[in-house]
């Protein structure tokens, strides 16, 4: 992606802001890729939406390596309360989704606004800068079957990603801007 | 002279035709008409403006707006896994969903069906306004390299049945549209983001009939701006921004939800007519949260559970009967349905949420726990007496190619409705009419 060098500076103004302060804050919707930690597995795995074609409501999200392919672009756009939503860019109307049946489940993405808000208006809990990364966890509050705030959980290379309770390290990833 | 007549003659005619259609349709601008009807010195008299804007998509912008209705019916969109779409439409009267086409018996799935869509590309969702069916395409800016003109945004345009289908705007290769829409009978409006040399983020109007797109005001882009609200002739815009920082006093420890809850919410109204762009209210994340409805602006206080309200014409303030009992628990806004706010009232750890709707002619304030198996019946569109609710979720195995190229099912999931009455609904009655359909 391109940018001109206005965007350049408003980036690098809030890159900077973010490596001071270790926090998200921008002037409107960016794409964004998001791996796991370079120190897990052979190379870095992707979040990607397990498709080669267009997501739909329902396709799940898993772990894949670098393609460049779209699936693996996410949108991160904040909604009027304040929250943010990540979206595959291919189809915009969808977003990453915590299906509420039990703690375990697989991610997803589907329409937005068909079920509650708080299924995919997330948290991005924020671990500091490495290079030009931000480490985060992806959380969502409890509810349903879920007793307790759930995080986009890594189930391995090539793995499909599931909503888990708080555990260790396979729940960090790193969000960078495309 | 007599040429000069005639270009007055033709002039005045063009101006009254304009004066006409702008009443007929409810909108204009402040015009000066010169009289016809024989004032010997040309008098000039000022036409009535009346504006009645109202708001085509939810508050959340067209990212979250994936129905759009009207007394009749309810359309939505059907993604294809080639990046096609289908139009789909729920008729309340035969109690059916089934494609917006002229041809019932296709495949819908070429161009002469009045359904189909060849390039939804980014995503694509309906808005009713007026009579016409519009069909707003995301863009997608990082796809415009690969996907050339396919990824740029459009906004298609079409009878209510699906015909006579045009494409009304393309955006260019840096603008993007990610707000609600209001419109006013003649022009929607809309947040456009550009990104080229000079990055703006502008509130513009789109004409109808010829698809033009005239900017409006243009806001600095430090900002995150979203259309909440239109009534007559405002705009009522959200700003959400962050603090003047002073990197001196940025403590180390500052952390992601720090600077969650140091945004700052700014509530704007917007008027056509005059420009004026008049802030209503600042406050700080989590302390309240705003909806807009027929006019009123209302606050839910996030501690005490208290809402007021703001009417936009009068400037009355008031505050709603009863207090929201939040326990503790994290307040969030659904939507407006039948002058019923609904809320979400949740806990942020151990337990489940409540969903609570408040009448905001008395105040009142009743937990919906109205359900369809372990599928929450949650309200998609209304008409005068009943509401679309989602009753069911039915998972289709489709075929796909997964991301290594190899065949794969890929569980779609399609979502079931069924019409309920209103009084029903608020009273926690599952007298469910189910809505039929044989999409699949």
């Amino acid at each position: 992606m391109k940018f001109n060098q206005k965007i350049f500076a408003t980036l690098l103004t809030v890159i900077l802001f973010v490596t001071m302060s270790g926090s998200f804050v921008q002037a409107a919707p960016l794409e964004v890729e998001i791996r796991t930690p370079s120190t897990w597995g052979n190379s870095n795995m992707m979040l990607n939406c397990y498709t080669s074609s267009r997501p739909v409501s329902g396709t799940q999200v898993s772990t894949w390596k670098r393609s460049d392919h779209s699936t693996q672009l996410w949108g991160y756009y904040k909604l009027s309360g304040g929250k943010r939503a990540l979206r595959p860019v291919d189809n915009l109307a969808l977003a990453l989704n915590a299906n509420r049946s039990y703690e375990g489940t697989v991610c997803n993405v589907i329409t937005s606004a068909t079920n509650y808000f708080n299924d995919y208006a997330l948290n991005l809990v924020d671990y500091g800068m490495v290079g030009e990364a931000n480490k985060i966890k992806i959380e969502l509050p409890a509810r349903s079957g879920h007793k307790q705030k759930v995080y986009v959980t890594n189930c391995g290379n090539y793995q499909l990603c599931r909503w888990k309770y708080a555990s260790s390290s396979n729940q960090y990833w790193y969000m960078e801007w495309h | 002279m007599k040429k000069g007549k005639l270009v007055l003659t033709i002039l005045v005619g063009l101006c009254l035709m304009a004066s006409c259609n702008s009443a007929s349709n409810r909108h204009t601008e402040s015009a000066l008409i010169q009289d016809k009807t024989g004032s010997k010195d040309n008098n000039l008299i000022a036409a009535d403006i009346v504006y009645d804007l109202k708001m085509v998509t939810g508050f959340e912008g067209v990212l979250s707006s994936p129905y759009s209705g009207n007394s009749e019916g309810a359309y939505q969109i059907l993604d294809n896994l080639d990046g096609s779409v289908n139009i789909l439409y729920t008729d309340y009267v035969t109690h059916q969903r089934i494609f917006l086409s002229n041809k019932p018996d296709s495949t819908h799935y070429d161009e002469s069906d009045t359904s189909w869509i060849e390039n939804g590309y980014g995503g694509c969702i309906p808005i009713v306004a007026g009579d016409k069916l519009y069909v707003f395409k995301f863009a997608v800016p990082s796809g415009i390299e690969d996907k050339g003109e396919d990824a740029l945004g459009c906004i298609y345009q079409s009878d209510l049945n699906g015909a006579n289908r045009k494409q009304l705007l393309r955006l260019e290769a840096d603008e993007e549209i990610y707000s609600s829409f209001a419109y006013d009978g003649d022009f929607l409006y809309c947040l456009l983001t550009k990104s080229g040399e000079e990055r703006s983020i502008n509130l513009i109007k789109i004409d109808i009939n010829s698809g033009s797109k005239t900017i409006i005001k243009t806001f600095e882009d430090s900002k995150e701006y979203f259309i909440v609200g239109a009534y007559q002739e405002m705009i009522i815009i959200k700003e959400i921004g962050m603090p003047e920082v002073n990197e001196e006093v940025i403590p180390e420890d500052f952390s992601w939800e720090d600077s969650y809850l140091s945004q700052e919410h700014t509530l704007y109204a917007y008027t056509l007519t005059s420009g004026e762009y008049k802030e209503l209210k600042t406050w700080k994340q989590d302390e309240l949260i705003d909806i807009v409805h027929d006019g009123v602006v209302y606050f839910l206080n996030c501690e005490s559970g208290m809402i007021d309200s703001f009417n936009l014409a009068t400037g009355q303030e008031t505050s709603l009967a009863e207090k929201i009992e939040l326990k503790g628990q994290v307040p969030q806004v659904g939507d407006v349905f039948d002058n019923h706010l609904i809320l979400y009232v949740y806990d942020s750890d151990v337990t489940d949420s409540r969903k609570l709707a408040v009448d905001l002619e008395t105040g009142k304030v009743k937990e919906i726990t109205l359900m369809a198996g372990d599928v929450n019946a949650n309200i998609l569109a209304e008409t005068k007496t009943h509401f679309l609710v989602t009753t069911g979720l039915e998972i289709i195995e489709l075929d796909d190619v997964g991301p290594d190229g190899q065949p794969t099912k890929i569980p779609f999931q399609w979502q079931t409705f069924s019409l309920i009455s209103k009084e029903d609904y608020w009273n926690n009655n599952p007298n469910y009419e189910k809505i039929d359909d044989d999409i699949f």
